[in-house]
Formats: structure tokens, sequence, C-alpha cells
């Protein structure tokens, strides 16, 4: 037995030599090693962001979703609808964007949630490339268990723990490296700890780092002047690839989940939402992205069938704001989407059931700062 | 707990040393701890269904001694069908009643009828279906005479619950594995090493190509409607290596724990693929529930022993239940069915024991008659998986028609045929290593044994690699289902 031991031991130490370093940051920082279900349902007030487990914002989601009350508003959709939050409504909302990212992941995640959870009012975003052929081709469709698999306890060895001794030597991301801030949120995850980034309790996204770096002008911020979005302007890539028509597959799934959501008594409030006016006149210039003409005008008649609404907001200038308020090449920040729900408000939405364009605007005129309306933490 | 997960790696180790250094080599101890850490191992599951494995569990140890003790063999019989009775209920109940409240209100109205039975929203108690035909065959040997039954409580538990084979077998026997658990045991060495080898070849087999295959196999099956036939070829393949590695992985990590512990469990497989007809095929895969059924349903049916017809019969009759075993849905049975045909040359022709050793046995390469043989035996398996992975009987058939099409002669394509490249360059290199081990119980069973101690430390090490950087998107082992 001894040299059992001994054999296993000697075999054994250089992979637990290996291991000890990032498990102990992947620890320290609760990027795992952490079991959230507990933080989920509590009370306090959490920021969850990770670094190397995106998928977990899925779980979050879905687990917040099926465990609590019903809300009366949600938002769903990509990172693009991430904005809308608790505030803005009189009504009980949740916001579950980042959940999912293409057109035909809507009715899976709707699936996954008990039908009695479903909420009064849906707002949606439809971003433009779901809608472009040569970004998704709807040939995967999600599993409607997906969310619910998609938690990660326990790290995966690699690339995570390479990461990690890679950015031990790097100053620029150490662990160390934290941003300190006397923040009111519990945060969880190193994105959290070290860029003060992630999910409120209400589902939406706080952009610490990014906006303190945008308020600063600090060209450290990420797409700064929208260098990266152009860049993938000139590849055609990373949902920039070019196409001249809208996908008509796209269409007949719009039209199913619309239909869905009708048998289910599911109002829907959808819209496209906004790139930076300086990059929406770069796509346009270019040619090379012809199925974003008249999509507004493609899909309209689908909504008007349900009697559903749905809205252009394609660039921030077609929701009164402008280019100082986004976050980046094709996210709008808090600001943005204020204006964007007061602009619904006006056009007569039903959203008006649910919230106050009045006190909005006060809100708005009152704002914190360009990016901001309401006030958590300290981020200028 | 999964075998392959982080849980699963703190718990062994500590199980184990306890086992060995915390009871002080006694056996009462030793077995009770066996039986605590399984419970734990099962609990950590679902708590819940523990209750209806201990009931299980009291229900055979008890009917055990009563058939044992029972006077006359009409007493006998009323206690075996009462363990029977029960087992299969809870079975039936828990994995076939929607399954036959669907069909049955499906018949009628194909009748013009209308009937709703309703269905339960259940899950299925992990395990159930293995750890009730260990009770069953347990039971059945009792009522034979085989053996006697067992009145130490804690071993008779141990036999059912012992955590490497409670969820997913191998199907234990009471006359294999109950007088380990009684015997005293001693540290083995070499028996430790070679179960700590099984393992990690496990891990590799269900971490590597299992669940690397599964990611691929899932796009092809999940949308088989938009793919070429050629790319649903690949699928096939895709999923044919990922349900073997999956199962014969976790048998792998299963009998070399078990090791550790100085216990042997049967083997499970015996390299299936390289198999030269269906009925070799059969000797060779899930070999623990292969025999299961020809002892406890073959055999009692008459076997081979009534002439041709009855043959025929009772191999449907076992392929078509094996089949049912695995799944309440339709695409088991046609699963079943298929392989009951394509066995029936050898059944009729009375080839079916004609390959009982292993494959060129002592030499590098087949002979070009059995390449053709395992070639052929291979194909056939696949097109019977097809219908085993597809959610339905038409879905199955849509697939197996677009296979048949002029799509067939294109080059395959999904969105990620490019990222499945090294995959399957690594199933490639599993399939020698597993030729070039397919005389051993394992294949790296003897493979370095006699190298330099750096050099096979080096080999096992790639092993070891090879499991972090492929490590492909977690998936629950497939017989976890059954």
């Amino acid at each position: 037995m001894k040299k059992f031991l001994i054999q296993l031991l000697v075999f054994t130490s250089p992979l637990i030599v290996y291991l000890v370093y990032p498990s102990y940051v992947l620890w320290k920082s609760e990027e795992n090693f952490h079991q959230i279900d507990a933080t989920i349902s509590s009370k306090e007030k959490y920021l969850f962001g990770y670094n190397y487990n995106e998928n977990n914002y899925g779980y979050i989601k879905w687990r917040y979703l099926n465990d609590n009350e019903k809300k009366t508003v949600w938002a769903l959709g990509s990172s693009r609808v991430l904005q809308f939050r608790e505030n803005m409504f009189d009504k009980s909302f949740y916001n579950s964007g980042y959940t999912l990212g293409k057109i035909n992941d809507f009715r899976p995640f709707l699936n996954s949630i008990p039908k009695t959870k479903y909420p009064d009012y849906m707002i949606i975003n439809l971003d433009q490339w779901m809608f472009n052929e040569a970004f998704d081709d709807l040939r995967t469709k999600a599993s409607s268990t997906v969310w619910e698999k998609s938690f990660t306890f326990f790290p995966k060895i690699v690339p995570t723990y390479n990461t990690i001794y890679s950015e031990a030597f790097s100053d620029s991301k150490s662990s160390e490296n934290t941003i300190e801030t006397s923040s009111p949120y519990r945060k969880i995850g190193m994105n959290a700890k070290r860029n003060n980034t992630g999910f409120r309790n209400d589902g939406s996204m706080f952009y610490g780092k990014q906006i303190k770096n945008l308020i600063n002008k600090n060209p450290e911020a990420e797409d700064f002047n929208y260098t990266e979005t152009f860049i993938r302007i000139r590849k055609g890539s990373s949902r920039f690839e070019y196409a001249d028509s809208i996908n008509e597959k796209a269409l007949v799934e719009l039209n199913e989940l619309l239909k869905f959501c009708k048998e289910n008594k599911i109002k829907v409030i959808a819209f496209l939402p906004p790139f930076a006016d300086k990059v929406y006149d770069r796509m346009e210039a270019s040619n090379k992205y012809g199925y974003l003409k008249n999509m507004h005008k493609k899909i309209k008649p689908l909504f008007d069938k349900y009697n559903f609404e749905v809205y252009d907001f394609s660039k921030m200038s077609l929701c009164n704001s402008n280019d100082n308020e986004t976050i980046d090449g094709f996210h709008g920040s808090e600001t943005t989407y204020q204006r964007m729900l007061i602009s619904m408000l006006y056009s007569g939405s039903v959203l008006n059931k649910v919230t106050s364009l009045e006190r909005l605007k006060t809100d708005l005129a009152n704002r914190k700062n360009n990016y901001i309306v309401y006030d958590d933490e300290k981020t200028e | 707990m999964l075998f392959n997960s982080i849980n699963f790696a703190f718990f062994l180790p500590i199980v184990f040393l306890l086992y060995w250094f915390g009871t002080k080599k006694n056996l009462r101890l030793q077995n009770i701890l066996l039986l605590v850490s399984s419970y734990f191992f099962y609990a950590c599951w679902d708590w819940r269904f523990m209750f209806l494995l201990i009931f299980s569990t009291l229900l055979d140890y008890y009917t055990g001694i009563k058939i044992h003790e029972a006077i006359s063999q009409r007493m006998k019989l009323v206690w075996l069908w009462i363990s029977i009775g029960i087992n299969l209920g809870f079975l039936g109940v828990f994995k076939y009643y929607n399954f036959f409240s669907e069909s049955f209100s499906e018949g009628l109205s194909l009748l013009g009828l209308k009937a709703n039975l309703g269905t339960l929203e259940i899950i299925l108690p992990v395990g159930i279906s293995f750890y009730t035909f260990h009770g069953l065959s347990y039971v059945i040997d009792i009522y034979k005479d085989r053996i006697k039954p067992e009145r130490n409580i804690i071993a008779y538990s141990v036999f059912v619950s012992f955590f490497p084979l409670l969820v997913a077998g191998p199907i234990e026997r009471a006359t294999h594995l109950l007088p380990q658990i009684l015997k005293k045991r001693e540290f083995n060495y070499s028996k430790a090493i070679d179960g700590l080898r099984q393992i990690l070849w496990g891990l590799f087999k269900k971490i590597v190509i299992a669940d690397n295959c599964a990611e691929f196999a899932n796009i092809i099956f999940n949308n088989s409607e938009d793919y070429s036939g050629s790319t649903l070829v690949l699928g096939a393949l895709f999923f044919t290596f990922q349900i073997y590695c999956d199962f014969s992985g976790y048998s792998d990590i299963a009998l070399g724990t078990a090791r550790l512990f100085g216990i042997d469990l049967l083997r499970n497989f015996a390299f299936p693929y390289f198999s030269r007809d269906i009925a070799e095929f059969w000797r060779r895969w899930h070999i623990s529930l292969s025999s299961w059924f020809k002892d406890y349903l073959y055999i009692p049916l008459g076997g081979s022993k009534g002439g041709l017809w009855l043959k025929v019969r009772n191999t449907f009759i076992i392929f078509i239940v094996s089949g049912f075993w695995h799944g309440a849905n339709w695409t088991f049975i046609v699963w079943g069915f298929l392989n009951a045909l394509f066995i029936m040359p050898s059944i009729i022709f009375n080839t079916n024991r004609n390959n009982m050793e292993i494959v060129a046995k002592g030499k590098y390469l087949p002979s070009i008659k059995d390449f053709f043989a395992i070639a052929i035996t291979f194909s056939l398996t696949v097109f019977a998986w097809i219908f085993f992975r597809a959610t339905d009987v038409s879905h199955a058939f849509s697939y197996v028609s677009e296979i048949f099409s002029q799509s067939l002669f294109t080059v395959p394509d999904f969105p990620k045929i490019g990222k499945s490249v090294p995959i399957i360059l690594l199933t490639i290199a599993f399939i020698i290593m597993e030729w070039i081990g397919r005389e051993e119980q394992f294949a790296i069973a003897k493979i370095g044994a006699t190298w330099y101690k750096p050099i096979r430390w080096a080999m096992y090490y790639t092993i070891i690699i090879a499991i972090f950087h492929f490590t492909g998107k977690e998936q629950q082992f497939i017989y976890f289902q059954f």
C-alpha cells in the first residue's frame, strides 16, 4: 500500500502543482466552486460577472424565472436588450437578456419556463443579424434544456487554467488587479470583481469599468471610437457578415414565435436595436448590408397580423439618442433604452399600462450621466 | 455524481483512504463504509429516490429468505412473484407508464376511439433498471436453488448498491459479487495500478471521444432534415463512437474503481466493433445485460433446444425486450428488432458460435475475409444505431431515406465540420489503440507494461493532457437514462 501511495503521489504531483494556483484564483473570485442558487433567490444586491463561465448567465436567468413569482414584464433577447431595468417599470420586471442570440432560440427558451410564469408583456430585441443567413443559417436549434444545464460549478481545466497562468504573468489582467469601489453589490465572478461589470438582481447589465473609461475618455475602453466594430465591418465578420437580402427562413421562425406568444397570451413589443450612428452610416455606405434596408417594413406585417408592436431603432438617432450615449458600436446605454421606452410610449405602446411616461421623462432629465439614468454605484 | 466530475475526484480518494486505513481492514467496517458511501453517491443525484433503492433492497432481501424458507414449491413461487411483481411494478410506473398510456391512446385514436389515460410527471430514478435487474437475478437464483439467500443485510445491501456499478452497471450476479463482498479483502498493488490504468482509459474514452462526438452527433441528428446523405452518415458514425465510448468508458471507470477496493466486477465490453458477425457483437457489447437476458429469459423460454422456429421466436423476444429495457420508446424496440433480424442468418445456419476468439489473435492485421466481415458487421451496427438515436421512428426513417439518396455522394458539410477534424483523427488513433490492445481486458492494460517507467508514464501523461486539452462539452452518461 505504501508503495502504491508513493507512486501515486509522485505520478500526480506535477498535476497537483499545475492545478493549485488557478483553482485558488477561481475559488477566491467565486468564478467557480460557488453554488449560486441561494444567491439568485436571495434579497441581497448582487452582481454576477464571469470571465470564463459566461454560460452561467443563461442558467442564472433560467433559474430566476423558474424560482420566482411570475413577472408582469420581461425583456428577452441578446445582450442588446440588457439595458432595460426594473426602475423603468411600475409593474414587476425581469430582464432575461443574454440568454439567446438567434431567432430560433426564443421558442426553446420559452419552452424551458413553466407557462404559469410567462409574462403579460415581453419586450424582445431582434438583432439585425438574426435575419442574416451569412451569420445564422438557422440550421442549429437550441434544446430547451440548454439553459438548465449551462451552469459550471467546476472549472474547465483547459483553456481556463492556461489563461490564468498567462494572465498571472501579465500586469493588465492580473487576478490581483481589481477595481476597488464602495459598491453596494456583492460581486461574484472575476469580471464583477475586476471590472465592476455584471448582471444585477433584475437581470440587467451594469458596465462598471467600461462606463468609467468612457466617461474619462480612456482609450482602454472596449471598442473605443468603434475601432473594433469598424474592423468587423471591414472584414465582414463576427455578426457583421455581408448579405443582400433578408433570410426568409428567419421570417418563418419569427412568425412561429409570434404565434406561440399569441397562443400563450403574451403581448410582444419588439424592436430593432441601435447601432451607433457612425457605425450604421458606415454599414450603409459600404453597400454590403442590403438586408438591413426595409427590414422593419418586411417584419412589420407579421406583427400587425398578431396585433403586436415592432419599432425600428436601428440607429441611435431613431430613438432620440446619440453616439455619446453608446457603450460600444452596437450597444446603447441605459439612457438610450430609457429614450427608446419613451418613444414607444409616445407611439401609444401597450407598455403605457406598466409604466408612466411622465415619470420616465423626469428620471431621464435627472439622469446621472450620459450612460446611467438610475444611480446605484460610483462610476466616475 | 458523475465519474468524470471533480466531485468524484474528491469522493474517490477519501473513500479509498478510509476504506484501507480507517477500517483497520475489518471486513464489516469496510462493508459499512462501502454502503454509506454508495448511498451518499446515489443521494448526490436525488436523495428522494434513496428510499426506493432501500425499499427495493429490503424487498429482495426479505423475499429471498422467504423463498428459501418456504416449504412448498407453491409458496416459493408466490414469494418469487411478489418480488418480481413489485420490482417490475416500480420499473413499469417510473419508466414505462407514460409510454403505455400514450401508445394506448394513440392506438385507440387509430380506431376512431378517444381515450386519455393521462401521463405522469415523474422523473426516472437513476439506475432503476440496473438495480432492479440485480435484485431480480438474486431472487430468481434463490428460487432455482443456485444460491442461498444472504442473511447479512449489510453485505446484501452492498451487493445491490456498490457505488461503481449502482447507476449504470455492469449488472452483477450474486454468484459472482456476493462471495467477494463476504471475503476478507487485502490490498493488491498490481490490481490497484491496473484499476487506475483502466479508470484513465475510461476517462479518455468518455471525455475525449464520447463527449466530443456527442456534440457533432447532436448537431446532425437534431437538424437532420437540413443535411446531405454523406453528412448523415458522418452523424451516425459520430453517434456510433459516442455511445461505445460513453458506455464502455463508464464501465472501464466502474471496473477500475472497484479494483481499487479489491473487488472484480463483470466485464461489460470486449472490443465489440471488431466483431465479425452480429452474434459475436452481442457477446462483446454490454455483456452483463446480454448474459442476463440469456440466463433469465432466453433459456427459460426454451433457448435453442426446441427446434429452429423456437430459436427464432426466442431470439426475437429477447432482442425486442432488450430494446425495450433501454427505454420507453418505439425507436428502442425497432433497434432491438433490427438486431434480431441481423442475427438471424447466424441463428438459422447455426453459425452463431463461429467467432468465439478475438479477431486475428496473435497477429498484427486481420485476414481479408475477417476485415470484410468486420466492415459489414460494423455497418449493420451503425445502421441500427440510427434508430437508437433518433427522436422517433419517423425521424429514423427520414434519416435513413436521406442517406440513401444522391446526396450520399456529396462532401459532408455541417456548421462545425472544421472543428470535428481533430476529433475524427483522435477517434482513428483511438481505434488503433483499441486494435493493439484487443486481446486484453481493456486497450491500455498491457500497452507499455514492459517499457522503461519514464516512457510509460509519458504515455499516461499524454493521455491526461489529451483529456485536459480536448475536454468536450460535458454530457451525461447515456446509459444513466436507462
